[in-house]
């Protein structure tokens, strides 16, 4: 007993504050620690040029995909390789509606949602029979075949979807008028432009993370769970497998479709080459090093595949003296997989769990009971013996 | 008649080299319930050295492979217990992590050191525009026949190997039931590394039989990794076997379907470019209505 009480001081002396859970000094260091991250979000079009900002944009959109990414693979367990197709269902879909039937970009985002989470329920019929590796392989092959399907020369496909080369997007997301004016915004129509756009894009990630966060707390969130760790277990608990399951995938490829969308917007033009396998390869990485079955894992994931994409395409490495990679050098696209197998080896929590450490090292969080704790005695609870007894041995 | 002759002969030319590549795959799986998405690079790897051997170092093309799989053995071997080893079988994502990663480094590499434009690829068979048997006026070329028999080989070198030597046994043992082949001391281990030996070696034979069909660049095997991939799935994933069968199906449903697509209504998308679709929908309905596969081992989940 007196081990455990010493070992636990121990762990609170390495942490610099310690604060019980919901305590108004733990709000309050929440609302810092958020208010941080919002202000030095909403500031990076004010201190990055044009480019840099577009390309935040970009990482916003990949983070709300490997956010949808993370709810099949790592809430609920549904090992799926087939996601970048529903995020290029959502990049064409924008496309289409917004240039052949003139729809504002908002409202193309609720069609391709709803049209996405319909392609996840299809795509997840499968995950019912099939598990682990059967689902891997199913999906791996959707998304060896999305490109291709875009180019079949039949019912109108090639002609919406404008084929090898796809199809630029004629409408631009122009800041409205009212939006002009704040003090904010300064410069050039091309900055306001971009501006506008990124935070459009943060706005729509916050309510994304937002809605998908609630959900995962709720009882279905925690039923997903449950069919990802104890599938026998959670049936056994009232859970109903068949549906938790496609409706989770579906609500995953539409969170996606989403990432997709907002793709469409910050590229401006749409093609094939950006959902193939390799980028199927380039959003899991992401997932990894962001952190599996971590939330805000995802904004970091979204990060990394399109600031290291630019890495890739931008330097020349010459950290070995003898063995120089050139820029745009087909060695580059090592790195991808590289980080994928080092992350396997090294980091299987990602950075996410590198964060969590440092923050453990800052704030320890002693958790709250629950509130009806003392009310609620398992009858299997055997009552504590005195010291010496030799129950008390085990501890 | 001649035309359908000739689709099915194109066919056969066609399944007996997704068989190869699902054979190896089923070895994969078979030994360790691994779907091995490398598998494409590694063949594609072991295909560009024969190629290297041939160009540069002017060796014979048989000689050529038979040193390109050796060096795959080994390399496979390595790859199974550098990299997937420490790894949990049942844990999947990081073995899929492993693998997806290994692929995308091969095929990195292999663009870097030869280059992304196709190359020419020496035929290790005749494959002279005369070498063809005419038989109702459609040409059953040698290539077809070669491979087809190389095939025919392979299989019959694999099934003495799994049956009638001891490592053969291990392996075997391996498959049915790792814990207890451990406790009766086969070394799951070795027995593994031989498995993925065995199969990257047969993957650049696989390999080095197409590549002059398809000539030679780093993501020549992708597309037709899909195919076996089809191929093993309807098989069953853990029955060789019905691999070869399924190859066979899912490259005559190819054939035939390109083939006549013209003359099927509402099919005449369906060129030979978009044939990866049919891999897909087999690998679906499969997975759909049949998980196991036409000969595969039903696998029964207790509750």
């Amino acid at each position: 007993m007196s081990m455990m009480i010493k070992s636990r001081t121990a762990s609170a002396a390495r942490s610099l504050v310690t604060v019980r859970q919901a305590s108004p000094q733990h709000r309050t260091f929440q609302a810092i620690g958020w208010g941080i991250f919002a202000f030095a979000a909403i500031l990076v079009p004010l201190m990055m040029p044009n480019f840099r900002v577009t390309q935040f944009g970009q990482a916003i959109a990949f983070g709300i995909a490997i956010l949808g990414m993370n709810l099949a693979i790592g809430y609920a367990g549904l090992l799926s390789l087939g996601h970048i197709a529903f995020m290029g269902t959502g990049a064409y879909m924008t496309m289409i509606l917004v240039n052949d039937y003139h729809w504002d970009y908002w409202e193309s985002f609720f069609a391709a949602i709803v049209v996405c989470f319909v392609f996840g329920l299809i795509v997840g019929l499968p995950a019912l029979r099939i598990r682990g590796l059967y689902l891997a392989l199913a999906t791996f092959a959707l998304a060896y075949t999305f490109p291709i399907i875009l180019k079949v020369e039949q019912w109108g496909i090639a002609k919406r979807t404008g084929g090898d080369n796809g199809r630029t997007i004629t409408e631009v997301l122009r800041p409205p008028s009212w939006a002009r004016d704040l003090p904010t915004i300064k410069g050039n129509p091309q900055e306001q432009q971009a501006a506008w756009q990124y935070w459009c894009f943060f706005f729509t990630a916050c309510i994304a993370f937002l809605l998908v966060r609630n959900l995962l707390k709720s009882r279905p969130g925690r039923a997903v769970n449950a069919v990802r760790d104890n599938q026998i277990g959670a049936a056994v608990s009232g859970v109903n497998l068949s549906v938790y399951k496609v409706v989770i995938f579906g609500i995953s490829a539409a969170v996606t479709g989403l990432g997709g969308c907002l793709l469409a917007i910050s590229l401006a033009s749409v093609g094939p080459s950006s959902f193939d396998a390799n980028y199927a390869i380039l959003t899991l990485m992401g997932l990894v090093v962001g952190g599996v079955a971590t939330l805000h894992g995802s904004w970091i994931g979204g990060l990394v595949v399109v600031f290291l994409q630019d890495l890739a395409s931008r330097v020349t490495f010459t950290a070995i003296p003898f063995f120089k990679i050139e820029r745009g050098s087909p060695l580059t696209r090592a790195i991808f997989g590289l980080v994928l197998v080092l992350v396997a080896f090294f980091a299987p929590g990602g950075l996410m769990s590198l964060c969590h450490q440092i923050k453990a090292r800052l704030i320890k969080v002693i958790p709250n009971p629950p509130p009806d704790a003392d009310r609620i005695t398992p009858a299997w609870v055997e009552p504590v013996e005195e010291e010496g007894t030799l129950s008390g041995v085990s501890s | 008649m001649q035309l359908f002759l000739q689709r099915v002969f194109d066919g056969l030319n066609n399944g007996a080299v997704y068989a190869v590549v699902a054979i190896a795959l089923v070895l994969i799986f078979k030994a360790t319930t691994l779907v091995n998405f490398a598998q494409a690079s590694m063949a594609m790897f072991g295909t560009y050295l024969v190629w290297m051997f041939v160009t540069q170092q002017h060796w014979g093309i048989w000689f050529a492979i038979a040193v390109a799989m050796a060096i795959s053995a080994v390399a496979g071997a390595a790859i199974e217990r550098v990299l997937i080893r420490p790894f949990d079988p049942t844990d999947h994502l990081p073995l899929v992590m492993i693998t997806f990663g290994l692929a995308a480094i091969l095929e990195a590499i292999a663009g870097w050191k030869w280059g992304l434009e196709f190359h020419k690829f020496p035929s290790p068979f005749p494959s002279a525009p005369g070498d063809y048997i005419g038989i109702g006026g459609a040409r059953l070329r040698y290539e077809t026949i070669g491979t087809l028999l190389m095939m025919l080989a392979m299989i019959g070198v694999v099934f003495l190997i799994l049956n009638k030597t001891k490592i053969g046994l291990a392996f075997r043992a391996v498959s049915s039931t790792l814990e207890s082949s451990r406790l009766v001391g086969v070394k799951v281990g070795a027995t593994l590394m031989f498995g993925w030996a065995l199969a990257a070696a047969l993957g650049t034979l696989g390999g080095a039989m197409v590549a002059r069909q398809t000539n030679l660049e780093p993501a020549f095997m992708a597309k037709l990794v899909i195919f076996s991939f089809a191929a093993a799935v309807l098989g069953g994933l853990d029955s060789i076997g019905g691999a070869v069968i399924g190859a066979f199906i899912v490259a005559m449903i190819q054939s035939l379907l390109v083939g006549y697509a013209q003359q099927i209504p509402g099919l005449h998308w369906m060129k030979s470019n978009y044939s990866l679709v049919i891999a897909f929908v087999v690998i679906l309905v499969v997975l759909l209505f049949k998980p196991e596969g036409l000969f595969g081992t039903k696998r029964i989940e207790r509750v």
